[in-house]
């Protein structure tokens, strides 16, 4: 299993499996877990996933995208909306045309790609923020996300 | 109505969108990318899910998804696909038949072929425009280059398809393509292949080893006929490059004369636009396997008031005429004597595009297109 992490550089390979395995249980407890996620891809959020990060502070590329999908990930994770600049030709959100589930976690109540969550937004893509304050305003501000849960619960 | 679209990326999803909107329909947009449109296990159940969440009448999509035919097949929902692909991949004949589909193709040959093998749900529709997006743009049509070309190259497996066969089986395919070369307006591959000579090619491929390899004569013809659009974009683009200015903006590896512009692609939404507006001459050479249709590119050409210079093409004459609202030529020397023609009367080339658009602009509309695909649901 490969997980390809996209980050402004700021998280740690530890933090980010510490948010992957809080996300694998909340997921499981979901009601409808498995056709929303995806039994099989449920299953390999574990130990034994190899993590590749990019940092797209670094790398501004065009092409940027297409390195990813070259990466054939089994999951795209990414923190902040970082990736979420990068375009289609048709000006669409380029992780549209990563065909793997999406794991887009966002802890910070400010997101520079935030208006990016206007653009249609592929089912493949889960959004789990830090709180529900940043969940609820995500809900009511951009109805077009797909799945959204915040990862704090009462 | 309520409309489940499903998008997988497509240029026209926003205009058909809006379309929909502006008849009253209220449309929800599902978006997915397949690895694989024949066999997905997360998408068949992800789907399905989502099927269940509201009360639809029916799916939409521009282009064909045999998955999405299958899941509205299951759920009794009527599915409505309207393609800018063509030809649509051979696998999916297999999904055709289903009572809940109604496929619109822009390529009435297309659509006859498959009406004559028994797809009574396969229906004719040209493709659309919307003119008034373009207009918003404010183009200045303010002219920097003599001749531009926006699209794809094309590489064939043809040579690949061709190296085991006997020599008898590449003369007779080089002679079809060179007289499906000259011929516009009329395809003539497929019903001149044999299949005594598919047998023999794919015989050729156990030969060597390649056992899983099978060829169709339709997967042949599409190899020629991709090998023709190479050529013959690839000939005009060089060799009008001679003599004036030209361009191609392509996301392909372009292998052309030094004297020839490469640019990477544009943005469909407005670079596109503002290169055409920009180019006194837009080169449409349509991909060969297109036996009639109009494509997606020379309505988009058409309706950003530049001039459109194609090859004939049986549908762009029943409702453009040459030398008024358009240029088309019917082999490689025409379209050179044309355009050396036309690029040295710049004034006609600008009333011809003026013209051109008013005729895209009434007869290509989006919102009379969708409303005539949904009036039978």
């Amino acid at each position: 299993m490969k997980i390809v992490a996209v980050t402004y550089g700021t998280e740690t390979r530890e933090e980010i499996e510490k948010d992957l395995e809080r996300i694998s249980g909340l997921i499981s407890g979901l009601e409808d877990s498995g056709r929303l996620f995806g039994k099989d891809t449920l299953d390999c959020i574990g130990d034994n996933s190899d993590i590749v990060m990019l940092d797209t502070s670094k790398d501004k590329r065009p092409y940027f995208s297409r390195d990813i999908r070259n990466e054939h990930p089994d999951i795209l994770v990414s923190y902040d909306l970082a990736g979420f600049e990068l375009t289609t030709l048709t000006d669409g959100l380029a992780y549209n045309l990563i065909d793997c589930r999406q794991i887009h976690l966002i802890k910070s109540d400010k997101l520079s790609n935030e208006k990016r969550l206007n653009e249609v937004m592929s089912i493949n893509m889960f959004f789990f923020t830090k709180d529900r304050v940043i969940e609820d305003y995500l809900k009511e501000n951009y109805p077009k996300i797909p799945f959204i849960d915040s990862i704090e619960k009462e | 109505m309520r409309i489940l679209f499903f998008d997988m990326g497509s240029f026209t999803y926003r205009d058909v969108k809006d379309a929909m909107e502006s008849l009253g329909h209220e449309v929800h947009t599902i978006y997915y990318h397949f690895a694989d449109r024949y066999k997905d296990d997360y998408f068949d159940d992800r789907f399905s899910y989502e099927l269940e969440k509201k009360a639809y009448d029916l799916v939409f999509s521009v282009n064909f998804f045999p998955l999405v035919a299958k899941a509205c097949k299951e759920k009794g929902l009527p599915y409505v696909s309207w393609s800018y692909d063509s030809p649509l991949d051979e696998r999916m004949q297999n999904y055709f038949s289903y009572d809940t589909n109604h496929i619109f193709l822009f390529d009435r040959q297309e659509v006859a072929d498959y009406n004559l093998k028994g797809y009574s749900r396969v229906c004719h529709m040209s493709l659309a425009v919307n003119v008034e997006r373009i207009d918003r743009l404010g183009l200045s049509h303010r002219i920097k280059r003599d001749v531009s070309f926006v699209g794809k190259l094309y590489s064939s497996d043809l040579p690949t398809l061709m190296y085991p066969a006997e020599d008898y089986i590449k003369g007779y395919i080089d002679a079809l393509l060179h007289v499906q070369l000259g011929l516009y307006g009329c395809n003539i591959l497929e019903s001149s292949i044999s299949d005594d000579m598919v047998d023999m090619l794919n015989e050729s491929y156990r030969k060597i080893g390649q056992d899983r390899v099978r060829l169709s004569k339709r997967g042949l013809a599409f190899a020629i006929s991709t090998q023709i659009t190479h050529f013959e974009r690839k000939v005009l683009l060089d060799e009008l490059a001679e003599e004036y200015d030209v361009h191609i903006y392509t996301a392909d590896k372009a292998e052309l004369t030094d004297k020839v512009s490469i640019h990477g692609p544009v943005k469909y939404y407005d670079e596109m636009y503002e290169v055409f507006a920009s180019s006194r001459l837009n080169l449409c050479p349509t991909l060969r396997s297109i036996a009639s249709g109009i494509p997606l590119r020379a309505l988009d050409v058409l309706g950003s008031g530049s001039l459109l210079f194609s090859n004939y093409q049986p549908e762009l004459a029943e409702y453009f005429t040459d030398g008024k609202d358009l240029i088309t030529y019917e082999s490689i020397d025409d379209a050179i004597a044309k355009a050396e023609y036309y690029l040295s009367h710049p004034e006609e080339c600008e009333s011809i595009a003026l013209s051109g658009r008013e005729a895209a602009r009434s007869a290509f509309g989006y919102r009379d297109k969708v409303e005539k695909m949904l009036a039978g649901i």
